[in-house]
Protein backbone atom coordinates (compact mmCIF):
# COMPACT_ATOMS: atom_id res chain seq x y z
CA UNK A 1 0.00 0.00 0.00
CA UNK A 2 1.30 3.22 -1.05
CA UNK A 3 -0.29 6.63 -0.21
CA UNK A 4 1.11 9.77 -1.06
CA UNK A 5 -0.08 13.65 -1.19
CA UNK A 6 0.45 17.25 0.70
CA UNK A 7 0.17 18.27 3.33
CA UNK A 8 -2.05 21.29 2.55
CA UNK A 9 -4.78 18.53 1.09
CA UNK A 10 -4.19 15.95 3.91
CA UNK A 11 -3.13 17.32 7.12
CA UNK A 12 -0.25 15.54 9.55
CA UNK A 13 -2.85 14.86 12.42
CA UNK A 14 -5.43 13.99 9.56
CA UNK A 15 -2.74 11.03 8.53
CA UNK A 16 -1.62 10.37 12.17
CA UNK A 17 -5.29 9.75 12.91
CA UNK A 18 -6.06 7.91 9.39
CA UNK A 19 -3.14 5.34 9.92
CA UNK A 20 -4.01 5.52 13.74
CA UNK A 21 -7.38 4.23 13.02
CA UNK A 22 -6.90 1.97 10.21
CA UNK A 23 -4.60 0.12 12.36
CA UNK A 24 -1.42 0.33 9.43
CA UNK A 25 1.80 -0.78 9.82
CA UNK A 26 4.63 1.02 7.84
CA UNK A 27 6.77 3.84 6.71
CA UNK A 28 5.57 7.66 6.41
CA UNK A 29 8.11 10.00 5.20
CA UNK A 30 7.25 13.60 5.23
CA UNK A 31 9.59 16.16 3.14
CA UNK A 32 8.70 19.83 4.01
CA UNK A 33 8.40 22.51 2.16
CA UNK A 34 8.06 25.18 4.53
CA UNK A 35 8.56 25.36 8.24
CA UNK A 36 7.14 27.39 10.71
CA UNK A 37 8.65 29.96 13.32
CA UNK A 38 9.00 26.99 16.54
CA UNK A 39 10.62 24.04 14.11
CA UNK A 40 13.94 25.14 15.21
CA UNK A 41 16.01 24.17 12.75
CA UNK A 42 17.96 26.50 9.96
CA UNK A 43 15.22 26.17 6.62
CA UNK A 44 18.13 25.55 4.34
CA UNK A 45 19.11 22.38 6.22
CA UNK A 46 15.14 21.19 7.01
CA UNK A 47 13.35 21.85 3.64
CA UNK A 48 15.90 18.94 2.20
CA UNK A 49 15.43 16.74 5.01
CA UNK A 50 13.18 14.29 4.71
CA UNK A 51 11.67 12.85 8.35
CA UNK A 52 10.33 9.15 8.57
CA UNK A 53 7.96 7.95 11.24
CA UNK A 54 7.67 4.16 11.90
CA UNK A 55 4.11 2.69 12.39
CA UNK A 56 3.15 -1.31 13.82
CA UNK A 57 -0.60 -1.40 13.71
CA UNK A 58 -1.72 2.11 14.13
CA UNK A 59 1.13 2.87 17.01
CA UNK A 60 4.12 4.76 16.46
CA UNK A 61 7.28 2.52 17.06
CA UNK A 62 10.04 5.19 15.78
CA UNK A 63 11.05 8.56 13.97
CA UNK A 64 14.00 9.63 12.51
CA UNK A 65 15.46 12.32 10.54
CA UNK A 66 17.49 10.02 8.48
CA UNK A 67 16.89 7.41 7.05
CA UNK A 68 20.54 5.56 8.32
CA UNK A 69 18.85 3.54 11.55
CA UNK A 70 21.71 5.29 13.68
CA UNK A 71 19.26 7.92 15.24
CA UNK A 72 19.07 6.06 18.43
CA UNK A 73 22.59 5.57 18.91
CA UNK A 74 23.61 9.16 18.36
CA UNK A 75 20.70 9.71 20.99
CA UNK A 76 22.40 7.91 23.76
CA UNK A 77 25.84 8.75 22.58
CA UNK A 78 25.31 12.58 22.97
CA UNK A 79 23.89 11.91 26.28
CA UNK A 80 26.96 10.13 27.10
CA UNK A 81 24.73 6.85 28.71
CA UNK A 82 27.38 4.84 26.34
CA UNK A 83 30.22 5.90 23.78
CA UNK A 84 29.96 5.16 19.98
CA UNK A 85 32.24 2.39 20.08
CA UNK A 86 31.02 0.25 22.83
CA UNK A 87 27.74 0.85 21.12
CA UNK A 88 28.64 -0.24 17.61
CA UNK A 89 29.50 -3.28 19.44
CA UNK A 90 26.59 -4.07 20.51
CA UNK A 91 24.60 -3.43 17.43
CA UNK A 92 26.50 -6.48 16.28
CA UNK A 93 25.87 -8.30 19.37
CA UNK A 94 21.55 -7.14 19.50
CA UNK A 95 19.67 -10.03 18.16
CA UNK A 96 17.94 -9.92 14.93
CA UNK A 97 13.79 -8.53 15.17
CA UNK A 98 14.85 -7.21 18.35
CA UNK A 99 14.17 -3.64 19.07
CA UNK A 100 17.80 -1.81 20.06
CA UNK A 101 16.51 -0.23 23.09
CA UNK A 102 14.68 -3.43 24.31
CA UNK A 103 18.11 -5.14 24.23
CA UNK A 104 20.18 -2.40 25.72
CA UNK A 105 17.62 -3.16 28.49
CA UNK A 106 18.17 -6.56 28.84
CA UNK A 107 21.73 -6.23 29.43
CA UNK A 108 21.46 -3.34 32.16
CA UNK A 109 22.96 -1.28 30.36
CA UNK A 110 19.77 1.25 29.85
CA UNK A 111 16.45 1.57 32.89
CA UNK A 112 13.12 1.84 31.67
CA UNK A 113 13.20 5.48 32.32
CA UNK A 114 16.43 6.09 30.16
CA UNK A 115 14.26 4.42 27.02
CA UNK A 116 11.21 6.26 28.12
CA UNK A 117 12.59 9.56 27.91
CA UNK A 118 14.90 8.23 24.68
CA UNK A 119 11.30 7.64 23.16
CA UNK A 120 9.58 11.07 24.20
CA UNK A 121 13.03 13.05 22.88
CA UNK A 122 12.88 10.35 19.47
CA UNK A 123 8.92 10.04 18.77
CA UNK A 124 6.80 12.52 20.37
CA UNK A 125 9.09 16.28 20.20
CA UNK A 126 9.60 15.31 17.00
CA UNK A 127 6.43 14.80 15.49
CA UNK A 128 4.97 17.58 17.60
CA UNK A 129 7.76 20.09 15.98
CA UNK A 130 6.53 18.96 12.42
CA UNK A 131 3.04 20.18 13.39
CA UNK A 132 4.76 23.26 12.46
CA UNK A 133 5.04 22.56 8.74
CA UNK A 134 3.50 25.12 6.92
CA UNK A 135 3.44 22.87 3.65
CA UNK A 136 5.31 19.46 2.58
CA UNK A 137 4.90 16.47 0.85
CA UNK A 138 4.19 12.97 2.58
CA UNK A 139 4.35 9.45 0.83
CA UNK A 140 3.01 6.04 3.43
CA UNK A 141 4.14 2.93 2.44
CA UNK A 142 2.83 -0.52 3.71
CA UNK A 143 5.24 -3.04 3.29
CA UNK A 144 8.35 -2.63 5.00
CA UNK A 145 10.48 -3.68 7.80
CA UNK A 146 10.70 -2.26 11.25
CA UNK A 147 13.76 0.05 11.90
CA UNK A 148 14.64 -2.33 15.03
CA UNK A 149 18.20 -0.29 15.94
CA UNK A 150 15.84 2.83 16.08
CA UNK A 151 13.57 1.26 18.03
CA UNK A 152 13.10 2.06 21.86
CA UNK A 153 10.88 -0.76 22.43
CA UNK A 154 7.94 1.36 23.33
CA UNK A 155 5.39 2.66 21.28
CA UNK A 156 2.56 5.36 21.38
CA UNK A 157 -0.94 5.07 19.40
CA UNK A 158 -0.50 7.72 17.30
CA UNK A 159 -3.44 9.82 18.62
CA UNK A 160 -1.13 10.02 21.67
CA UNK A 161 0.70 12.07 19.71
CA UNK A 162 -1.83 14.60 17.96
CA UNK A 163 -3.26 15.73 21.59
CA UNK A 164 0.25 17.16 22.47
CA UNK A 165 1.29 17.80 19.38
CA UNK A 166 -1.85 19.70 19.07
CA UNK A 167 -1.84 21.43 22.67
CA UNK A 168 1.59 22.83 22.22
CA UNK A 169 1.02 24.13 18.29
CA UNK A 170 1.38 27.77 17.92
CA UNK A 171 1.13 28.48 14.14
CA UNK A 172 -2.38 27.21 12.88
CA UNK A 173 -2.06 28.66 9.49
CA UNK A 174 -1.71 25.45 7.71
CA UNK A 175 -4.78 23.54 9.75
CA UNK A 176 -6.99 26.82 9.49
CA UNK A 177 -9.17 25.20 6.54
CA UNK A 178 -9.37 22.10 8.78
CA UNK A 179 -11.32 23.72 11.81
CA UNK A 180 -14.94 23.14 12.03
CA UNK A 181 -17.41 25.78 11.27
CA UNK A 182 -17.77 28.39 14.07
CA UNK A 183 -21.67 26.93 13.36
CA UNK A 184 -21.03 23.64 13.55
CA UNK A 185 -21.68 21.27 16.61
CA UNK A 186 -20.45 18.09 17.71
CA UNK A 187 -21.28 15.03 18.59
CA UNK A 188 -19.58 11.99 20.42
CA UNK A 189 -17.95 9.81 17.55
CA UNK A 190 -19.58 6.37 18.43
CA UNK A 191 -16.91 4.15 16.66
CA UNK A 192 -13.87 5.09 18.70
CA UNK A 193 -13.53 6.99 22.42
CA UNK A 194 -9.49 6.93 22.87
CA UNK A 195 -7.88 5.99 25.90
CA UNK A 196 -6.63 9.50 26.27
CA UNK A 197 -6.40 12.04 29.28
CA UNK A 198 -8.43 15.40 28.45
CA UNK A 199 -7.40 18.63 29.92
CA UNK A 200 -9.66 20.80 31.79
CA UNK A 201 -11.19 22.66 28.51
CA UNK A 202 -11.19 19.41 26.17
CA UNK A 203 -13.23 17.83 28.91
CA UNK A 204 -15.71 20.82 29.02
CA UNK A 205 -16.51 20.83 25.35
CA UNK A 206 -16.60 16.96 25.34
CA UNK A 207 -19.28 17.35 27.91
CA UNK A 208 -21.28 19.59 25.20
CA UNK A 209 -20.91 17.72 22.08
CA UNK A 210 -25.24 17.07 22.11
CA UNK A 211 -25.31 17.50 18.23
CA UNK A 212 -27.33 20.51 18.76
CA UNK A 213 -25.17 23.34 20.59
CA UNK A 214 -22.90 25.43 17.60
CA UNK A 215 -19.55 25.78 18.48
CA UNK A 216 -20.10 30.03 18.81
CA UNK A 217 -22.50 29.11 21.66
CA UNK A 218 -20.04 26.71 23.18
CA UNK A 219 -17.51 29.64 23.14
CA UNK A 220 -19.65 31.89 24.83
CA UNK A 221 -20.58 29.60 27.62
CA UNK A 222 -17.26 28.81 28.31
CA UNK A 223 -15.98 32.79 27.76
CA UNK A 224 -13.65 31.47 25.47
CA UNK A 225 -12.39 32.94 22.13
CA UNK A 226 -14.27 30.86 18.89
CA UNK A 227 -10.80 30.42 17.57
CA UNK A 228 -9.53 28.55 20.98
CA UNK A 229 -13.13 26.63 21.15
CA UNK A 230 -12.18 25.36 17.07
CA UNK A 231 -9.58 24.28 18.01
CA UNK A 232 -10.09 22.24 21.09
CA UNK A 233 -13.21 20.84 18.85
CA UNK A 234 -10.36 19.69 16.17
CA UNK A 235 -8.10 18.11 18.63
CA UNK A 236 -11.07 15.80 19.38
CA UNK A 237 -12.07 15.52 16.17
CA UNK A 238 -8.74 13.83 15.13
CA UNK A 239 -8.12 12.17 18.16
CA UNK A 240 -11.59 10.21 17.60
CA UNK A 241 -14.10 11.92 20.61
CA UNK A 242 -15.99 13.70 18.38
CA UNK A 243 -17.74 14.42 14.94
CA UNK A 244 -18.01 17.54 13.25
CA UNK A 245 -21.95 17.97 12.20
CA UNK A 246 -22.88 21.08 10.49
CA UNK A 247 -26.03 22.93 11.44
CA UNK A 248 -28.38 24.21 8.46
CA UNK A 249 -29.61 27.51 8.73
CA UNK A 250 -33.51 26.90 9.14
CA UNK A 251 -34.90 30.37 8.22
CA UNK A 252 -32.86 30.17 4.71
CA UNK A 253 -34.32 26.89 4.12
CA UNK A 254 -37.81 27.68 4.22
CA UNK A 255 -36.95 30.68 1.83
CA UNK A 256 -35.78 28.08 -0.97
CA UNK A 257 -37.75 25.13 -0.46
CA UNK A 258 -38.58 23.67 -3.66
CA UNK A 259 -42.40 23.67 -4.09
CA UNK A 260 -42.50 20.07 -5.38
CA UNK A 261 -40.78 19.25 -2.29
CA UNK A 262 -42.64 21.13 0.07
CA UNK A 263 -45.40 18.93 -0.57
CA UNK A 264 -43.92 15.50 -1.02
CA UNK A 265 -44.94 13.48 2.05
CA UNK A 266 -42.71 10.73 3.67
CA UNK A 267 -44.52 7.80 3.02
CA UNK A 268 -42.46 4.31 2.47
CA UNK A 269 -42.15 2.88 -0.69
CA UNK A 270 -43.57 -0.66 -1.60
CA UNK A 271 -41.85 -3.24 -2.27
CA UNK A 272 -43.23 -3.89 -5.73
CA UNK A 273 -42.13 -0.36 -6.97
CA UNK A 274 -38.89 -1.14 -5.49
CA UNK A 275 -38.58 -4.58 -7.80
CA UNK A 276 -39.97 -2.49 -11.32
CA UNK A 277 -37.36 0.34 -10.26
CA UNK A 278 -34.72 -2.86 -9.86
CA UNK A 279 -35.45 -4.48 -13.72
CA UNK A 280 -35.48 -1.13 -15.29
CA UNK A 281 -31.89 -0.06 -14.06
CA UNK A 282 -31.32 -3.77 -14.74
CA UNK A 283 -31.35 -2.18 -18.73
CA UNK A 284 -29.90 0.52 -18.18
CA UNK B 1 -47.85 9.16 -9.11
CA UNK B 2 -45.59 6.98 -7.07
CA UNK B 3 -42.34 8.77 -6.47
CA UNK B 4 -39.26 7.39 -4.72
CA UNK B 5 -36.74 10.48 -3.47
CA UNK B 6 -33.06 9.93 -4.16
CA UNK B 7 -30.62 12.06 -2.39
CA UNK B 8 -27.04 12.18 -4.44
CA UNK B 9 -24.37 14.10 -2.02
CA UNK B 10 -20.74 14.45 -1.55
CA UNK B 11 -18.65 17.20 -1.29
CA UNK B 12 -17.21 19.68 -4.41
CA UNK B 13 -15.58 17.80 -7.33
CA UNK B 14 -17.34 14.50 -6.67
CA UNK B 15 -19.86 14.25 -9.27
CA UNK B 16 -22.72 14.76 -8.20
CA UNK B 17 -23.93 16.56 -11.27
CA UNK B 18 -22.28 14.43 -13.83
CA UNK B 19 -24.07 11.04 -12.18
CA UNK B 20 -27.43 13.00 -12.12
CA UNK B 21 -27.04 13.92 -16.05
CA UNK B 22 -26.01 10.69 -16.58
CA UNK B 23 -29.16 8.34 -15.13
CA UNK B 24 -31.83 11.19 -16.01
CA UNK B 25 -34.43 10.92 -18.74
CA UNK B 26 -35.18 14.50 -18.85
CA UNK B 27 -32.60 17.16 -18.87
CA UNK B 28 -31.36 18.26 -15.75
CA UNK B 29 -32.24 20.81 -13.89
CA UNK B 30 -29.25 22.55 -12.53
CA UNK B 31 -28.86 25.75 -11.04
CA UNK B 32 -25.34 25.41 -11.71
CA UNK B 33 -23.72 28.80 -11.12
CA UNK B 34 -19.64 30.20 -12.45
CA UNK B 35 -17.75 29.08 -9.34
CA UNK B 36 -16.54 32.11 -8.16
CA UNK B 37 -14.58 31.55 -4.55
CA UNK B 38 -11.87 28.45 -3.83
CA UNK B 39 -14.37 25.80 -5.66
CA UNK B 40 -13.34 27.62 -9.35
CA UNK B 41 -10.19 26.18 -8.58
CA UNK B 42 -11.56 22.97 -9.36
CA UNK B 43 -14.60 23.71 -11.74
CA UNK B 44 -15.99 26.74 -13.71
CA UNK B 45 -19.77 25.98 -12.37
CA UNK B 46 -20.98 24.72 -9.08
CA UNK B 47 -24.48 23.72 -8.04
CA UNK B 48 -25.71 26.89 -5.78
CA UNK B 49 -29.25 24.72 -4.66
CA UNK B 50 -29.96 21.47 -6.24
CA UNK B 51 -29.80 19.71 -9.45
CA UNK B 52 -32.88 17.75 -10.38
CA UNK B 53 -33.28 14.67 -12.61
CA UNK B 54 -36.00 11.95 -13.40
CA UNK B 55 -35.79 8.82 -14.41
CA UNK B 56 -39.77 7.31 -15.03
CA UNK B 57 -40.27 3.45 -15.35
CA UNK B 58 -43.70 2.84 -15.55
CA UNK B 59 -46.96 5.45 -16.45
CA UNK B 60 -47.38 6.32 -12.53
CA UNK B 61 -43.86 5.18 -11.00
CA UNK B 62 -40.88 7.48 -11.69
CA UNK B 63 -37.71 7.81 -9.23
CA UNK B 64 -36.65 11.45 -8.69
CA UNK B 65 -32.97 12.12 -8.09
CA UNK B 66 -31.86 15.24 -5.95
CA UNK B 67 -28.22 16.48 -6.11
CA UNK B 68 -27.36 18.56 -3.03
CA UNK B 69 -24.66 21.97 -3.32
CA UNK B 70 -21.65 20.16 -1.78
CA UNK B 71 -20.64 23.55 -0.22
CA UNK B 72 -21.25 24.09 3.43
CA UNK B 73 -22.57 27.57 3.02
CA UNK B 74 -25.63 25.63 1.20
CA UNK B 75 -25.91 23.60 3.63
CA UNK B 76 -29.89 24.68 4.21
CA UNK B 77 -30.44 22.51 0.95
CA UNK B 78 -29.26 19.28 2.52
CA UNK B 79 -31.61 19.59 5.33
CA UNK B 80 -34.57 20.93 2.83
CA UNK B 81 -33.49 17.94 0.80
CA UNK B 82 -32.26 14.96 3.02
CA UNK B 83 -36.07 15.24 5.41
CA UNK B 84 -37.75 14.35 2.53
CA UNK B 85 -35.39 11.57 0.61
CA UNK B 86 -36.07 8.05 1.00
CA UNK B 87 -32.50 7.10 0.26
CA UNK B 88 -29.27 8.72 -0.44
CA UNK B 89 -25.93 8.34 -2.08
CA UNK B 90 -23.13 10.13 -0.82
CA UNK B 91 -20.30 10.19 -3.52
CA UNK B 92 -16.90 10.48 -2.50
CA UNK B 93 -13.89 11.56 -5.04
CA UNK B 94 -10.87 8.91 -4.20
CA UNK B 95 -8.04 10.97 -5.59
CA UNK B 96 -9.01 14.12 -3.63
CA UNK B 97 -7.66 13.42 0.12
CA UNK B 98 -8.85 17.30 0.75
CA UNK B 99 -12.70 16.61 0.52
CA UNK B 100 -12.32 13.64 2.62
CA UNK B 101 -12.99 15.57 6.06
CA UNK B 102 -16.02 17.47 4.11
CA UNK B 103 -17.46 14.05 3.14
CA UNK B 104 -17.81 13.15 6.42
CA UNK B 105 -18.87 16.03 7.53
CA UNK B 106 -21.81 15.98 5.31
CA UNK B 107 -22.66 12.16 6.16
CA UNK B 108 -23.03 13.12 9.67
CA UNK B 109 -25.20 16.30 8.59
CA UNK B 110 -27.37 13.74 7.02
CA UNK B 111 -27.18 10.81 9.34
CA UNK B 112 -28.35 13.21 12.33
CA UNK B 113 -31.62 14.11 10.31
CA UNK B 114 -32.23 10.81 8.44
CA UNK B 115 -32.24 7.07 8.91
CA UNK B 116 -33.10 6.34 5.12
CA UNK B 117 -30.89 4.12 3.94
CA UNK B 118 -27.30 4.89 2.05
CA UNK B 119 -24.75 3.87 0.12
CA UNK B 120 -21.30 5.53 -0.40
CA UNK B 121 -20.19 6.20 -4.42
CA UNK B 122 -16.22 6.26 -4.55
CA UNK B 123 -15.88 7.83 -8.13
CA UNK B 124 -12.83 9.07 -9.69
CA UNK B 125 -11.15 5.73 -8.69
CA UNK B 126 -9.52 5.74 -11.97
CA UNK B 127 -7.02 7.80 -11.16
CA UNK B 128 -3.64 7.65 -10.68
CA UNK B 129 -3.50 9.05 -7.24
CA UNK B 130 -6.68 7.60 -5.91
CA UNK B 131 -7.21 6.25 -2.60
CA UNK B 132 -7.96 2.36 -2.32
CA UNK B 133 -11.63 2.02 -1.46
CA UNK B 134 -10.67 0.89 2.01
CA UNK B 135 -8.27 3.18 3.12
CA UNK B 136 -11.28 6.06 2.35
CA UNK B 137 -13.77 4.00 4.36
CA UNK B 138 -11.05 4.39 7.39
CA UNK B 139 -11.11 8.13 6.36
CA UNK B 140 -14.64 8.63 6.37
CA UNK B 141 -14.39 6.88 9.45
CA UNK B 142 -15.88 3.58 8.88
CA UNK B 143 -12.88 1.35 10.72
CA UNK B 144 -15.04 -1.85 10.52
CA UNK B 145 -16.29 -2.52 7.38
CA UNK B 146 -18.58 -5.03 7.99
CA UNK B 147 -20.51 -2.00 9.58
CA UNK B 148 -20.01 0.28 6.81
CA UNK B 149 -22.89 0.95 4.41
CA UNK B 150 -22.36 -0.62 1.07
CA UNK B 151 -19.58 0.99 -0.98
CA UNK B 152 -19.27 1.13 -4.63
CA UNK B 153 -17.30 2.28 -7.32
CA UNK B 154 -19.17 4.74 -9.35
CA UNK B 155 -17.38 6.22 -13.10
CA UNK B 156 -20.32 9.37 -12.98
CA UNK B 157 -19.79 9.89 -16.49
CA UNK B 158 -20.94 6.34 -17.23
CA UNK B 159 -25.01 5.84 -17.27
CA UNK B 160 -24.50 1.86 -16.71
CA UNK B 161 -21.89 2.65 -13.64
CA UNK B 162 -24.16 5.14 -12.41
CA UNK B 163 -27.37 2.47 -12.83
CA UNK B 164 -25.35 -0.01 -10.94
CA UNK B 165 -24.69 2.59 -8.13
CA UNK B 166 -28.62 2.95 -8.01
CA UNK B 167 -29.38 -0.53 -7.55
CA UNK B 168 -27.13 -0.96 -4.97
CA UNK B 169 -29.16 1.69 -3.21
CA UNK B 170 -32.14 0.03 -4.09
CA UNK B 171 -31.05 -3.17 -2.82
CA UNK B 172 -30.78 -1.48 0.33
CA UNK B 173 -34.39 -0.21 0.38
CA UNK B 174 -35.88 -3.82 0.07
CA UNK B 175 -33.57 -5.08 2.88
CA UNK B 176 -35.14 -2.38 5.42
CA UNK B 177 -38.56 -3.83 3.63
CA UNK B 178 -37.27 -7.24 5.22
CA UNK B 179 -36.25 -5.90 8.56
CA UNK B 180 -38.90 -6.53 11.29
CA UNK B 181 -40.38 -3.35 12.14
CA UNK B 182 -40.97 -2.76 16.39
Amino acid sequence: MVISGYLSDFSLPEILQFLDEGSKSGLLAVQPSGLGARAGVASSTALSRHYFIWFNEGRIIAAADQQDYRGLVRMIAQRKWMDESKLRQLISQCPSGSAFGSFLKSQNLLSADQLRLLFSTQVIRQICALFELVNGSYQFVGTVQPPFLEMTGLSAPAKEVILPGLRALDNWSTLAEKLPSSSSSLIQNLQSQPELRLNAQEAQVQGLTDGRMPLQQIAKQMALPLETVQKIAFRLIVTGFAEEVPLATEAEARADTPAELESAGTTGIRQGFLERLMGYLNQI
Amino acid sequence: MEIMRLVVTGPVGAGKSTFIRSVSEIEVVDTDRRATDETAQLKAKTTVALDFGRLQFGPDMALHLYGTPGQFRFDFMWDILIRKAHAYIMLVPANRPAEFRNARRINSFMQQRSAVPMVIGMTHMDCEDAWEMENVAIALGYLDLSKAPPIVTVDAQDPASSGQALMAVVRQLMQAHLKPRH
